[in-house]
């Protein structure tokens, strides 16, 4: 009975091309993101054609593999997280109408059943993307600059895949909370907007989730991937937390 | 609680605040069974049909249940739109455990008239076709309750027809709790029926019981001589109430009940050597019968 959920959101995500969508999504970031650092003074001047910022003497620092897979990075954190939310609340929606609900509700006995692989192929689609939009994102980086290791770039990924499943399981929580595919997705882009702004405090940017999605870029810049400890443990903690709070309210909602 | 009760409820209540949800609801449905909830809208049978396949809480009372697997088949089903209507007969079985064959999934939508659009993605079909859908996905589940709420309200009438046919049939295999408020569908299929006004049961028995409350206790007798002279003839029988020559060979004739007409008619019309041409009874129809206990009810 299990393998028939898990099933049904395979088709899912090929069926609806979000799969197809998420790669290419995240694929355009790793090409985007070093082309970008790569070709910034060519794009400042393209910008400029009146030459009107030469004369304030702008320097643009020579750009580095760190800063090319940190522009990868910072195109992935808020539209690829988007993506992502898009993709799960598809998923998770299964309340949001009657006839749906009951549906699945009358036929799978107990939440977790119903709700995990809901959780867990949007989950497996969105680290698919992010460490294939990575893998480009190194192979660009190293066409352009001293490429880092790929092992490490790609181990440094990962944790930005630890990331995407938070993101996933933030989704569940909405979805758990609220019945609307709209409501969802405001709920669930509210809750990383308000991580986000936590990780901009001083006190909290080593812990807060997001920053797992530096963990590519660390390696370039000679950074060991254990600074991101605590980062991965408020991040697995929330994670699980927002999931079983998700099954809890979930599994006492009626239709 | 009879003795072959497959699903019942006792003293159920869930009030959502002022007057609104059920209230102190006991009713026996029994195996094999086509059971009817009919009542106005709003009157709470969703409430009590969520409750009866375990989607709602009940606020208090008790719900006996002697089945092992009761489905719910809502009124405007729902599926992800891009399975088949063959996939979704095929995962609703595998679903619950059932047999899920390309035969068992082919015999299902045959019998609710599906088997052309088998490999037609759902998505695009009509509230009708989703219907349809919906009850192919519940019988392949081989329910032992299937609980349909207005399975018939989006088909057209040979649709309706078929589908009526096809609930009948299903007292072989299964107990069926039907709600709907087309009362003609009720009295056509079901054997059992509750009537329920303001979430309060205002009627429950067999619907051979409620359509007897609807037998006529009036008639127009179309006779062979002057009906005026039987009009006085009949007037002085003591179970008539009212006897009036309507036209030159017609007289309308009331009697106290349905049974002393019943009897005293033929009699009657024996002893006074009349010939009789024709006899009319104004039966009542269920909506009328249904109407009048939804009004005794609000007043």
């Amino acid at each position: 009975m299990n393998g028939t959920l898990y099933r049904i959101e395979a088709l899912r995500l090929l069926r609806t091309h979000t799969l197809l969508l998420l790669v290419l999504a995240f694929t355009a970031a790793g090409v985007v993101g070093p082309l970008s650092a790569y070709f910034m003074e060519d794009l400042l001047r393209l910008a400029d054609p009146e030459g009107e910022l030469a004369a304030l003497d702008l320097k643009v620092p020579t750009m580095t593999a760190g800063d090319a897979l940190g522009s990868h990075v910072e195109l992935v954190a808020p539209l690829g997280a988007l993506l992502v939310v898009l993709v799960a609340a598809m998923a998770l929606t299964v309340d949001a109408g009657p006839g749906r609900s009951v549906f699945y509700r009358s036929r799978v006995p107990g939440t977790a059943r119903l709700i995990l692989p809901r959780v867990v192929l949007p989950a497996l689609a969105a680290v698919l993307a992010h460490l294939v939009g990575a893998l480009v994102a190194w192979a660009f980086t190293a066409m352009f600059f001293d490429g880092p290791p790929l092992p490490a770039t790609m181990l440094g990924a990962l944790l930005g895949g630890v990331y995407m499943v938070f993101v996933v399981a933030v989704v569940a929580l909405a979805s758990s909370l609220v019945r609307n595919a709209l409501a969802v997705v405001g709920v669930a882009v509210l809750v990383l907007v308000v991580c986000a702004g936590a990780g901009g405090l001083p006190f909290l940017a080593e812990w807060a989730p997001g920053a797992l999605l530096q963990g590519m870029v660390l390696p370039a810049v000679g950074t060991p991937l254990g600074d991101l400890l605590p980062a991965i443990a408020t991040t697995v903690v929330l994670t699980v937390g927002a999931l079983a709070l998700a099954l809890n309210r979930s599994g006492a909602r009626e239709i | 609680m009879s003795t072959d009760e497959m699903i019942g409820v006792e003293k159920l209540t869930r009030s959502y605040g002022t007057n609104t949800g059920i209230f102190d609801i006991d009713l026996s449905v029994r195996e094999g069974r086509v059971f009817g909830v009919v009542g106005p809208n709003g009157a709470g049978k969703t409430t009590l049909l969520s409750i009866l396949a375990g989607t709602r809480a009940p606020g208090s009372g008790r719900v006996r249940s002697h089945a092992e697997r009761v489905l719910f088949c809502p009124d405007v089903p729902d599926f992800e739109p891009w399975l088949t209507a063959a996939e979704v007969v095929e995962f609703s079985a595998r679903m619950v455990g059932a047999p899920a064959g390309s035969a068992e999934v082919a015999r299902a939508l045959e019998r609710v008239g599906l088997t052309e659009a088998a490999d037609r993605r759902n998505g695009r079909f009509s509230r009708g076709m989703r219907q349809r859908l919906g009850l192919a996905a519940g019988l392949v589940c081989r329910p032992d309750v299937l609980i349909l709420d207005e399975p018939a309200s989006g088909l057209d009438p040979r649709g309706r027809v078929d589908i009526l046919d096809l609930i009948t049939e299903l007292r072989r295999e299964c107990t069926v709790i039907l709600a709907s408020h087309l009362l003609g569908d009720v009295q056509r299929v079901c054997d059992d029926v509750v009537v329920i006004v303001g979430g309060r049961v205002v009627h429950q028995g067999p619907v051979a019981d409620i359509a007897d409350q609807g037998r006529p206790n009036a008639w127009h007798l179309r006779i062979r001589g002057r009906a005026d002279h039987l009009a006085e003839l009949l007037a002085a029988e003591s179970w008539v109430t009212r006897a009036d020559a309507v036209e030159e060979d017609c007289v309308l004739l009331e009697a106290f009940d349905a049974a002393a007409g019943e009897s005293g008619i033929p009699r009657a019309l024996a002893e006074h050597g009349v010939p009789l041409v024709g006899l009319h009874g104004h039966q009542e129809d269920l909506e009328s019968i249904f109407l009048s206990l939804t009004n005794r009810t609000d007043r």
